[in-house]
């Protein structure tokens, strides 16, 4: 890899700007500043504007709840991706899902479809069930991998739906066109559910099958908004002032284009 | 170091990769992504033999205790040791290992994904009822797409197709790309927490 990267490694001088990548690096940065000065506040102890209440974050304690009460298991995906940011956003939210399981003594059942994810997990689960102080109670087998086909893992999930009978289903990440047979072969089995996805063309199926539904970026702010942690919140409040801007923008831009009767112009000008 | 260590490889190559984007260094970009993208199928080939280990371990104290319904988890392990030593006899490019994945795996797969025409049967009837004004809204904006789709919409009510066509193109897209622009920047915030090493709880060594 040196070799290759040493060959190609550019001349003294040629070090300018990938001008395409212009306003990814501007709002990038901006973020980045943002949070550096949440993260500022949140050491010094200011106040961190809250997150607004996220019903479908609000009911996983009452899903556990009713699992303990049925005593049925839960069952939790993270999603079909790799390590992508809706798994990452996944994984934080086993994280408070193995805790919650583990101090009410429920059972959980982890479903995933990456192999690379798996071991993340099952360290995840592990790694909560002994800070509940309950280490004997983690399972390594209610960690399963399930199949790297998507309809395999689809076909292995709804059997553990019909033969375990959770009574709380998590679908926390990113979903294709699987999720719809999900949802519904959990519905069957009679679970409340909480779906999660940044999917577009598969959100609207989690909308009508699940009980609650994180749609889009709610999905991002679960951790922060589990945790409570001002930092992590911090953060969340730095994408929402992005957001904000970007709204502006899209304001600015509407006006410009219908006030010049062009839009190739602004265009023009933001590809500079 | 458990805890440090894979977030400073996180930093180091998130870093690595925004210089290599953000900046025009000729072809070293392209090399450089190249390598990172080999690395990437290197590790994840390593990755990929932790799956099965699992896969059989699970499938195999279900037979060895004799769990409800191990005869399926025993028939999934013969299956495995099967086709393993055929694609390993025969190449995964062979005769017999490309009729296990297209004419079997690849059937049994799309057999699945058939059944969502029936689930969306029974989502659309379990979500179409009159519960509240989002549920109403959903089914008046359903039964005009219908309507729309279908050549017997205009001639019900004249210019059904055309409010169909302006549902999907006007509010559908507006409410999409709202999600989209929500999420990217959501996908962006939750990339900065874990190149930060704010979000650790992925190290697997608490939160």
């Amino acid at each position: 890899m040196v070799i290759s990267l040493a060959a190609a490694a550019p001349k003294k001088g040629v070090f300018i700007f990938a001008p395409e990548m212009m306003w990814d690096c501007i709002f990038i940065a901006i973020l980045f500043a943002l949070v550096a000065i949440m993260i500022q506040r949140a050491r010094a102890g200011l106040p961190i504007p809250p997150i607004r209440r996220i019903a479908g974050l609000e009911a996983i304690d009452e899903a556990i709840g009713r699992a303990t009460e049925m005593g049925k298991p839960v069952h939790y995906s993270p999603g079909m991706s790799g390590f992508a940011p809706e798994t990452y956003a996944g994984l934080a939210t086993l994280s408070y899902v193995a805790k919650m399981a583990a101090q009410y003594d429920t059972r959980l059942i982890v479903t995933i479809r990456r192999p690379q994810v798996h071991p993340v997990a099952a360290e995840i689960v592990k790694q909560a069930y002994l800070e509940a102080g309950r280490p004997d109670a983690y399972n390594p087998e209610d960690v399963r991998f399930v199949s790297d086909w998507q309809f395999s893992y689809t076909a292995a999930v709804m059997g553990i739906f019909q033969r375990e009978k959770p009574a709380a289903n998590l679908m926390i990440g990113y979903w294709m066109a699987e999720a719809l047979v999900l949802a519904e072969a959990g519905a069957q089995a009679g679970c409340i559910q909480i779906g999660a996805n940044t999917n577009v063309f598969q959100i609207h199926f989690f909308i009508v099958t699940c009980d609650y539904t994180l749609i889009g970026e709610e999905l991002f702010a679960a951790s922060a908004y589990l945790s409570r942690e001002p930092m992590l919140t911090g953060t969340v409040v730095a994408q929402d002032i992005v957001k904000i801007l970007i709204g502006v923008l899209i304001i600015i831009g509407t006006i410009w284009a219908t006030a010049t009767g062009s839009p190739a112009k602004l265009v023009d000008f933001l590809s500079l | 170091m458990k805890r440090q260590l894979p977030i400073i490889i996180v930093f180091v190559t998130a870093l690595f990769v925004m210089v290599t984007k953000f900046f025009d260094l000729g072809t070293f970009s392209k090399t450089a992504q190249d390598e990172l993208n080999l690395w990437i199928t290197v590790s994840s080939v390593f990755a990929f033999l932790l799956g099965p280990i699992n896969l059989v371990r699970l499938h195999w104290s279900n037979v060895e205790k004799k769990r409800p319904n191990w005869v399926y988890s025993a028939i999934l392990l013969v299956v495995l040791v099967i086709s393993t030593i055929i694609m390993f006899v025969d190449g995964v490019n062979g005769k017999v290992s490309l009729f296990i994945v297209d004419k079997i795996a690849n059937r049994i797969d799309s057999a699945i994904y058939a059944m969502l025409g029936f689930y969306v049967c029974s989502a659309a009837y379990r979500s179409f009822k009159l519960k509240n004004t989002e549920a109403s809204i959903l089914l008046i904006s359903a039964v005009i797409l219908m309507l729309g789709q279908a050549p017997i919409g205009d001639a019900i009510i004249p210019n059904t197709s055309k409010l169909a066509e302006w549902i999907l193109t006007v509010p559908n897209s507006a409410g999409m790309r709202g999600i989209r622009i929500g999420a990217s920047i959501g996908a962006f915030a939750a990339s900065i927490r874990v190149i930060l090493g704010l979000e650790r709880s992925w190290t697997g060594t608490g939160s």
